[in-house]
């Protein structure tokens, strides 16, 4: 019998051994006329037809390597750069440099014509885009939108030591580094910051005695915060007196990813792994499955008896006095079931949890949720020990479940990356309505955390932003009916006269309606020119993808976010030559029952990208 | 400074991050990408997926060039699409409707890879992912914990089922065990 390791080699060498040329070209495409009954019938086959409709929209270009003389050519319809095919035009054989080129091919999935997807400026007659309206005398502009925080100062980094102190937020040490031995002293980090309470600014920290790294085992007291690090050196830090202290080391081996938790007046520490494959990159993952605990006020630790950690379950977590360990099933070709049972550290005792009603078990912030294959999502109460469903899970086609966890009213549910309604979803719980509140911060290393008031910040130690969040249950986005009459666009795409919105207030309280003006331009209601009043540059900021609701430009790509929509995206086939990375906010109330009518004036020469960018559609 | 990591054949590629162009990064990674989602999905597949990953980053190079690893974040996204079914359909479908003759033939497997394949792409989504970074791509955990934006001990948990299951399907001995 060959062993695992030997056919893995043997597959990856031939895998390795595989040419992959950059695309250059394709050898044939069937026209559009001949793709619309194919498409058709693929629809069948593949169940998808929202999902192919949305890609037809949102993917036209495709990138090709093109050998060409000095410049790209844009190919034509159907086509792409490189070598001949039917119909489509021979490349330039004399050339010799190239280029990698983004091109633009004409949706091949559904006609441009019978596209019911909303566009903007010069692709459309119609502008659709995001606007927030709501009832007159609730906070306006910030709602539903993640307000970007002053950033820490602090150089970018991998897995820093996040801690929630109450309101505030402490991020220390981590890595500069994803290499194998993040925590050598090459690449552990010591220095770190909080975030005041008012999310103003930050504080920096005194250096740790020692690199921190990643992977700690830290709690906050209340008043102080315990490290034990991944060296097996103790320490606390004091932020009122900004100073680190050593203190006495638990008998326990060092280890990393251990789980910890402030109980009873106690430090727990529990489990976790050998840290050497993280310190200098050798060594195995062996599990360490022992535990000590530190009490403050005997400045003492006291082993922990035969925790008997199990080696191989999938998830650990706190929730409450007790740690869970989660195990799943599998049938070898996907996981089946999610069983828990937790553990007592006063007891030394394991108690098994009633089973899940779902395949998937998430612990994070103190609670326990479940979901199953149907989108229902169920909450652990210790209470009663049971599961009770707390709600409908909605998220489209995102790349699996994700965790979930609670703050204040709302169910926080991370889809990860890979969902189409973008990472992050919320609920409300009593209103079941699922919204896409879009990423903290712009990189991929955001961490999600809970103040003890139930604001949600995310953070990669670098930057940090904080959710504003308005209830859903208002209905404050139905207020306004809105009807078109943009029709003032040339041939080019400029603005040819004034594009105008009619609005309407169809509810019966007022509504306070926003909007947002390229910078420069000017804005007519009911024929009285308002001048633009600034509000808030983070609520459009152009730059910022999390933004919920909003027109998001890059070179020449400009994208609206309709809520809990997926971003559309067109190509505008230019650069704007208007300065929209800081639009103007305006705002105005709109009684019940009246109508006004807007009209914008674009500077000279501006690429027109709609109408006080639109209005949001009624839900 | 970003740096490719890859334990690929080609040598290591660092780029100034203030320089790095999304044609240099493209070049130097595609090839890449696709090679670790050909352990996921057969070849035409991957490069179209690749092609999607390529162009989300392309639409927003102006941030995601800027991040320490751009790499890692089409990485995920490659990956992501790879065990998507609702995205594997569509590209399958993309696909059909191109009706080539194809201009990427499926490479030709020996058995063995090919039962490896076949093994990796029964395993759930996350182990598969797992195993496709670790196990046939060679990378560290701690670097796949960070393409797929989880923590080691989770990598290392899929990896140690996804051995067994793998070594289960493959009547193999599984060495991490030995």
């Amino acid at each position: 019998m060959t062993s695992l390791d030997e056919r893995l080699r043997h597959a990856t060498a031939e895998r390795n051994s595989v040419s992959i040329p950059l695309p250059a070209a394709r050898t044939s495409r069937l026209r559009p006329a001949i793709l619309i009954p194919v498409f058709a019938s693929v629809l069948v086959v593949a169940g998808g037809l929202l999902l192919l409709t949305r890609r037809g929209g949102d993917d036209p270009a495709r990138i090709v390597v093109a050998s060409t003389a000095t410049t790209a050519v844009e190919p034509a319809p159907g086509c792409r750069f490189g070598a001949p095919e039917p119909g489509c035009p021979a490349p330039d054989s004399t050339t010799t440099a190239t280029t990698v080129t983004p091109t633009t091919v004409a949706p091949t999935t559904v006609p441009p014509t019978t596209s019911t997807l909303p566009t903007i400026g010069a692709m459309s007659p119609t502008s659709v885009v995001g606007v927030v309206t709501e009832p007159s005398g609730f906070p306006a502009v910030d709602a539903n939108v993640w307000r970007v925080l002053p950033q820490s100062g602090l150089s970018k980094r991998v897995g820093p030591l996040v801690v929630v102190l109450g309101e505030r937020v402490l991020v220390a040490g981590g890595s500069d580094t994803y290499d194998n031995n993040v925590n050598s002293g090459i690449f552990a980090l010591a220095d770190g910051a909080v975030l005041n309470a008012d999310g103003n600014g930050w504080s920096h920290m005194a250096k740790a005695p020692e690199p921190l790294g990643f992977s700690n085992a830290a709690v906050w007291t209340g008043t102080e915060l315990l490290v034990l690090t991944t060296t097996g050196r103790f320490l606390s830090y004091d932020p009122a007196t900004d100073r680190w202290k050593t203190l006495p080391q638990p008998k326990l081996t060092p280890r990393a990813f251990a789980s910890a938790a402030w109980v009873n007046g106690e430090m727990v520490v529990l489990g976790g792994s050998d840290p050497k494959p993280i310190s200098d990159g050798t060594g195995e993952w062996t599990p360490r499955t022992d535990g000590a605990a530190y009490s403050p006020t005997a400045n003492t630790w006291r082993l922990i008896p035969r925790p008997s950690l199990p080696e191989t379950d999938y998830n650990r977590g706190w929730i409450g006095n007790r740690l869970w360990s989660v195990s799943l099933a599998t049938d070898g070709s996907r996981d089946t079931s999610a069983t828990a049972r937790s553990y007592d550290p006063a007891t030394s005792s394991w108690t098994a949890v009633p089973d899940a009603p779902g395949r998937t078990i998430s612990l994070a912030q103190g609670v326990a949720m479940a979901a199953d294959d149907s989108g229902s999502v169920f909450e652990y109460k210790p209470s009663t020990k049971t599961w009770v469903q707390v709600a409908e899970l909605h998220h489209g086609d995102a790349n699996g479940f994700g965790s979930v966890f609670r703050a204040g009213e709302r169910l926080i549910v991370d889809t990860g990356s890979g969902g189409t309604n973008g990472r992050f979803l919320a609920v409300r719980q009593e209103a079941g309505t699922w919204l896409n509140i879009g990423s903290p911060v712009t990189t991929n290393e955001d961490m999600l955390l809970v103040t003890e008031s139930g604001r949600l910040i995310g953070t990669n130690g670098t930057e940090a932003a904080e959710l504003s969040y308005t209830d859903p249950t208002i209905g404050v986005r139905a207020c306004v009916k809105a009807d078109f009459k943009v029709s003032s666009i040339g041939d080019d795409g400029r603005s040819i006269g004034m594009p105008k919105v009619v609005l309407t207030n169809t509810s019966a309280s007022p509504c306070i309606v926003n909007g947002a003006v390229p910078t420069g331009a000017t804005l007519r209601i009911n024929g009285q020119w308002v001048p633009p009043t600034k509000l808030d540059d983070t609520s459009y900021n152009s730059e910022s993808p999390q933004n919920s609701g909003g027109l998001i430009l890059s070179g020449k790509s400009a994208s609206v976010d309709l809520w809990s929509s997926r971003l559309k995206t067109v190509d505008m086939g230019k650069t704007p030559s208007c300065p929209w990375s800081t639009p103007d906010a305006v705002r105005f109330n709109l009684p019940s029952g009246e109508t006004i009518e807007s009209t914008i004036q674009l500077p000279e020469g501006c690429w027109h990208l709609g109408p006080l960018t639109g209005w949001l559609p009624q839900r | 400074v970003y740096v490719s990591a890859s334990a690929e054949p080609t040598a290591t590629v660092a780029y100034p991050a203030p320089t790095v162009t999304f044609e240099m990064f493209y070049r130097a990674e595609y090839a890449r990408v696709v090679r670790l989602l050909l352990a996921l999905t057969r070849r035409e597949i991957a490069e179209e997926i690749a092609q999607d990953a390529f162009l989300a980053a392309h639409r927003r190079w102006d941030s995601i060039g800027g991040y320490e690893r751009p790499d890692a974040w089409v990485r995920r996204v490659a990956l992501n699409g790879a065990v998507s079914g609702a995205r594997r359909r569509a590209t399958e479908a993309k696909l059909l409707l191109r009706l080539s003759p194809r201009q990427s033939e499926e490479p030709d497997w020996s058995d063995t890879t090919t039962e490896v394949w076949t093994a990796i792409r029964a395993l759930p989504k996350r182990q598969a992912q797992v195993a496709a970074l670790v196990l046939v791509d060679d990378r560290p955990v701690a670097e796949a914990a960070a393409i797929l934006e989880c923590n080691g001990e989770t990598i290392r948990t899929h990896l140690r089922r996804a051995r067994i299951a793998l070594a289960a399907r493959l009547g193999a001995t599984n060495d991490d065990l030995a």
